[in-house]
């Protein structure tokens, strides 16, 4: 759902007269069966659009959709096995000079890229995204390794069932963002690693919590917001200068801020925190 | 030899011919048919590995190459014969021997009563070793669509109800290939088979090379060895189907209902496929990490670009307006150091003396280069022009200091609370430099901040810098002058040595606070 600013904004991009080259839309789908493959890497690089990543339906590997302006970009894909891994490369080169891609918005008419992951195929994903309105639901994909990148975007990213494998290691880098990752209990993550620069970051670790993590998050300028579900254990170490941590019901034990039921909880997740400036807000999920 | 099978088609349009199909069966386990303007011609291969060929050419009929008898071109005979070879239903599953039995030729004159009579004969035979033969015949798991004869492309069904739809449906198969270019030219040269019309695919069959499907419904049950091209009509890929390549659909429909592909399955929805890039021949290997860079245009970069665009301006003009302070408050406290005491006395005649700092300054700058001018003309040494233009250097950011010194000066006399509560309330030049450097900074970093708000607030933002940059003009300008006046800070200017005392001397408020606090 588009917000009324995005609305106004590209309601004023339709007034706005464009002399450039007119846009060549182009729609392709591109799938392909899991067949003998027992493991995947996917790497997906989205510069400008919509990006939506979903589970795909029974039996395939992936399943792209996708829509782009073939006046300015072209997309690649490249496909590997090695024995029964394999790993697919997803990008796009700019059609202008030395790469280059002039990307414009015209109307309501935007590029989009629509990722189905395998729902059995164990996947080690990576996702570089520039400027996009992403909407990421990985629950139901079996995830061993989580990268998500942004630079300029806003990113709705969630875990809307449990992993149904360990993931060894989740990473976030969000430049000036708008993030939002939900139900990351759900993604059975070893550890965590948040990086982020400028923008309103909330990190929803609600879900179905089934061992000890950890998780280093470091945090540049702007708000960031935690929210924990009340049976699960955090301590948060805190490092940083001109940041406020507002943490109802939490209590500072040798340094660290402890949540209530740290010593009855049955998972713990242990998080340092280095923030530079900005507000920080713990909350418990209702 | 792109383009090679497309001469193969073009050719069986030119002379009716190249069709054929097959059929697995006991005893007869293949079968070509071969038509052309002036023959046609039915190959069975059997179980033992020996052929029949049954040719009616240029009124011949001949058996393996024996004539048998005659026909008249055109005729009954003729027209009987082509539309048994060309009748889907004679070569769709097993019992093709039994079919050929069972035709019935239509005949018209003595000669071609003889030749019917030797065709039903030939083939009554063949009937009665393939049942004869039959529970030792070794079934092969798979059988090949053969049709190439002699490299040609296999069209299918081999009924050919309209050669203008299938004109119609080579050249658009024709135009797509160009279209797609190098990226199906492994389908294009290994194509086998070109479907245009309804047909199926046996289970048990096998296409050994690529298909292409122009129009109709395609039920694949069987195996494609090679790539499927889907130009219109329905391909359905049943549970026992299976591609050992990939699914390219440029038009129609695709229905996977269980059938297995080896390859990529991809559907161009809208637009030209033009230069999308499949690995179906393409290796884009080495061009994955080549790095992308997004320009947006002003004022057509639309929402999303314009975010980052108006962050990045912010961030960036915040962060040289640090830069700027740090390097100038670097510079600031050298100078501090080494030359405080005329640091003050420019500071002071700019604060006291502000008009005609202004005025001497303003008259600098414009005097600059005619004196320098003068000099070069109107030369006495060499050694006066690197001097003049070093003082003039030296002036300029040292008076642009002074004026900072006297902001500083002039914010610490202010009663500004909260300079009070972050304790910041200092009386050394060091402080006066940073905190008038931190003022005089300030609204390019305000400024700056703007962008922030995007276009609505364009105007302002331009005033705003445009305020900045006349403030910044005006401090140096006056700075200029107040260097000029006291010769470099080396002697007090017009205003009384009473009021530098005054100003060196601490505020009496300060005092009587001091004093307040003293006696309390």
């Amino acid at each position: 759902m588009l917000r009324p600013s995005l609305v106004v904004a590209l309601m004023l991009a339709t007034a706005t007269p464009l002399a450039a080259q007119e846009a060549d839309w182009t729609e392709v789908r591109a799938r392909r069966q899991a067949g003998d493959i027992e493991s995947v890497t996917v790497d997906v690089e989205y510069v400008a659009g919509e990006l939506r990543v979903a589970p795909a339906n029974d039996g395939l590997l992936y399943d792209t959709h996708l829509k782009y302006d073939a006046a300015r970009m072209r997309p690649e894909r490249n496909w590997s096995v090695d024995g029964n891994a394999a790993r697919l490369d997803l990008s796009f080169e700019g059609l202008g000079d030395d790469g280059d891609m002039d990307i414009e918005f015209e109307g309501d008419e935007n590029g989009f890229l629509e990722l189905g992951l395998s729902q059995a195929v164990p996947t080690d994903l990576r996702i570089r995204v520039g400027a996009a309105l992403s909407e990421v639901d990985l629950g139901g994909v079996p995830l061993t390794r989580l990268v998500y990148q942004t630079g300029a975007s806003e990113t709705d990213l969630r875990f809307g069932t449990p992993n149904s494998l360990r993931m060894e290691h989740l990473e976030f880098a969000v430049g000036a963002a708008e993030f939002s990752a939900t139900e990351l209990g759900n993604a059975r993550f070893d550890e965590m690693e948040f990086t982020g620069g400028v923008g309103d970051i909330t990190l929803d670790f609600t879900g179905d919590w089934s061992k000890d993590a950890s998780a280093a998050i470091k945090m540049g300028l702007g708000s960031l917001t935690l929210v924990f579900p009340e049976d699960l254990g955090v301590r948060i170490t805190k490092k940083g200068f001109l940041a406020s941590l507002d943490a109802p019901g939490f209590t500072k034990v040798d340094g660290s801020w402890q949540s209530p039921g740290w010593d009855s909880a049955t998972h713990h997740l242990e998080i340092q925190l280095v923030s530079a400036l900005g507000s920080i807000e713990v909350r418990q999920a209702d | 030899m792109r383009h090679g099978w497309m001469t193969a088609v073009a050719v069986a349009f030119l002379w009716p011919a190249g069709a054929g199909l097959m059929a697995q069966e006991q005893g007869v386990t293949g079968s070509t048919v071969s038509l052309a303007a002036g023959a046609a011609s039915l190959e069975l291969a059997l179980a033992d590995g020996e052929a029949r060929v049954i040719s009616l050419r240029e009124g011949e009929v001949l058996i393996d190459g024996e004539v048998r008898g005659s026909y008249e071109p055109g005729g009954t005979l003729d027209s009987s014969w082509r539309s048994l070879l060309t009748s889907p239903a004679l070569f769709e599953g097993p019992g093709l021997a039994d079919r050929l039995a069972g035709w019935m030729p239509d005949v018209s004159g003595d000669a071609e009563v003889a030749s019917g009579t030797a065709l039903e004969s030939l083939f009554d035979r063949l009937a009665e070793s393939s049942n004869r033969t039959a529970a030792a015949a070794v079934i092969p798991q798979s059988a090949t669509i053969d049709l190439s004869g002699g490299g040609q492309v296999a069209i299918a069904p081999g009924r050919i109800t309209s050669l203008g739809e299938l004109t119609r449906g080579v050249e658009l198969l024709s135009r797509q290939l160009q279209v797609l270019g190098g990226q199906v030219a492994g389908l294009e040269e290994n194509l086998a088979l070109v479907v245009h019309d309804d047909y199926t695919v046996g289970a048990n069959q096998l296409v050994e090379g690529s298909l292409a499907l122009l129009s109709g419904e395609l039920d694949l049950e069987g195996t494609v060895d090679g790539d499927v091209l889907v130009l219109d009509g329905t391909l359905t890929l049943s549970r026992s189907a299976n591609v050992t390549g990939d699914i390219l659909q440029v038009g129609g429909d695709v229905i996977d209902a269980g059938g297995r592909v080896s390859g990529e399955m991809v559907s161009l929805l809208a637009g030209e496929l033009g230069d999308l890039v499949s690995d179906f021949e393409v290796d884009l290997a080495d061009e994955i990490d080549r790095p992308v860079r997004v320009n947006v245009r002003s004022n057509q970069r639309g929402f999303f670009g314009s975010i980052g665009h108006n962050i990045g301006h912010a961030i960036g003009g915040v962060m040289a307006s640090v830069v700027w302070l740090l390097a100038l408050a670097v510079l600031g406290f050298v100078v501090v150091y080494f030359f405080r005491s005329r640091l003050e006395v420019a500071a002071a005649v700019v604060r006291m003396d502000t008009v005609r700092s202004f005025g001497v300054g303003l008259a600098g700058q414009l005097l600059v280069l005619p004196i320098l001018l003068l000099l070069v003309v109107g030369i006495v040494t060499w050694l006066v022009i690197p001097v003049y233009a070093l003082a003039v250097a030296l002036a300029i950011p040292a008076g642009y200091l002074a004026v900072a010194h006297a902001v500083g000066e002039g914010v610490q006399e202010q009663r500004f609370d909260w300079m009070d509560r972050f304790n910041l309330r200092r009386g050394s030049s060091y402080h006066y430099v940073f905190i008038g450097l931190f003022f005089l900074l300030a609204p390019f970093a305000i400024a700056s901040v703007l962008y922030l708000l995007g276009g609505m607030l364009g105007f302002v933002r331009g005033l705003m810098f445009f305020a900045a940059t006349v403030l910044t003009w005006a401090a140096v300008t006056t700075g200029f002058g107040a260097i000029i006046i006291t010769r470099g800070g080396g002697r007090k200017g017009r205003a009384s040595q009473a009021d530098f005392d005054d100003l060196f001397s601490t505020p009496d408020s300060f005092e009587s606070e001091s004093e307040g606090e003293a006696s309390a």
